[in-house]
């Protein structure tokens, strides 16, 4: 490793640690006394200033445990995982589970998969534009080949499926004036994020329509995602679900199989 | 595949595009993406986390121990806890 390198690597070293940096280090910089106090104010804001990126993607975990564990969980956090990346948009992409090996945090299991919902949302956003599904394309499809097609979801889609209520909690928590009370035995949620236009859409949705468009996202065809949808929840009802969802900008294209 | 899926999935297509155009949703063009993160409930657009350039005023507590205590609206998430299990 040449010189500059090392000492690259030290001052990074010591930006994520908690210790004082070494000596060494300290002579590298410039020195006339004050180095030490430099660098704590460079490493201050550099653990701070990362942890206000995460407090800004992640406002619900911030209010369901407060902002005074939220500070210590993010200082934690960006010390085991500084960021890899210059922009910080999707700073963040690994505290769902960073959340989840926190023994402090066992008593609330559904913390993760609120925080998973947070990131799909700011995913979402950020994911480029992209023309919704028209009638046209559909229109230009021989009704019997209909089944064999791919029907892609729109690119922003994320889905997000939980043994706990997250979209309730997700959804109480967007303001600071809420107090209804949540009960866990609600049980599972299935929650799809999606930017179909300007603004992202956050939507519970049943595990039949959930498991139908994870089939349609991965590339199966229509007919197949409706046979797993089905088997895993026979109440999912595909007329019903797509007269609503088809043109709505759930889908962007439809293709024939290949 | 079934016969029968094909057929119930064309007639779940053919039926969603006669309903299109009582159903069909488009898009609000008076609308402008702003390019930065405004998450729900914040409208304001601001350039996206980390880009703030002023100083910190906020003194990192250098958390290693973990004293984790939990004052937010968690309080009011009740029942089926794993703790119940235990």
């Amino acid at each position: 490793m040449s010189p500059l390198a090392e000492l690259q690597q030290a001052f990074c070293d010591a930006l994520i640690s908690p210790k004082a940096p070494s000596e060494s280090l300290l002579k590298e910089l410039v020195d006339d006394g004050l180095a030490l106090q430099r660098f704590n104010v460079y490493r201050n804001n550099f653990i701070v200033l990362n942890g206000d990126a995460l407090a800004d993607m992640y406002p619900v975990i911030k209010r369901l445990i407060g902002e005074e564990a939220f500070r210590v969980l993010a200082s934690a956090y960006v010390r085991q995982h500084p960021p890899q990346e210059r922009a910080l948009l999707l700073y963040g992409d690994q505290f769902p589970g960073f959340l989840e090996s926190i023994p402090e945090l066992s008593e609330l299991p559904y913390l993760a998969d609120v925080a998973r919902i947070e990131y799909a949302w700011t995913e979402s956003y950020h994911t480029q534009d992209q023309d919704n599904l028209s009638e046209k394309q559909v229109s230009e499809i021989a009704t019997d080949k209909l089944g064999e097609c791919q029907l892609l979801p729109h690119p922003s889609l994320h889905c997000i499926s939980s043994a706990f209520p997250i979209y309730a909690i997700w959804q109480t928590n967007q303001s600071d004036d809420s107090t209804e009370s949540i009960s866990l035995d609600q049980g599972e949620s299935h929650v799809i994020v999606l930017r179909p236009a300007i603004d992202v859409e956050v939507r519970e949705v049943s595990r039949g329509a959930y498991h139908f468009l994870k089939q349609l996202q991965s590339g199966n065809s229509i007919d197949q995602a409706y046979e797993t949808a089905n088997e895993l929840d026979d109440t999912f009802d595909p007329g019903r679900f797509l007269t609503k969802h088809l043109f709505d900008g759930t889908f962007y294209q439809i293709t024939p199989s290949s | 595949m079934k016969k029968s899926t094909s057929l119930l999935v064309a007639s779940a297509i053919t039926t969603a595009l006669a309903m299109a155009p009582m159903t069909g949703v488009h898009a609000d063009t008076e609308k402008e993406k702003c390019y930065g993160v405004a998450k729900a409930g914040k409208n304001d657009c601001k350039a996206g986390p980390g880009t703030s350039c002023a100083g910190s005023s906020t003194v990192d507590a250098q958390g290693n121990a973990w004293m984790l205590v939990l004052k937010g609206s968690c309080e009011k998430i009740v029942g089926g806890s794993l703790a119940d299990k235990g």
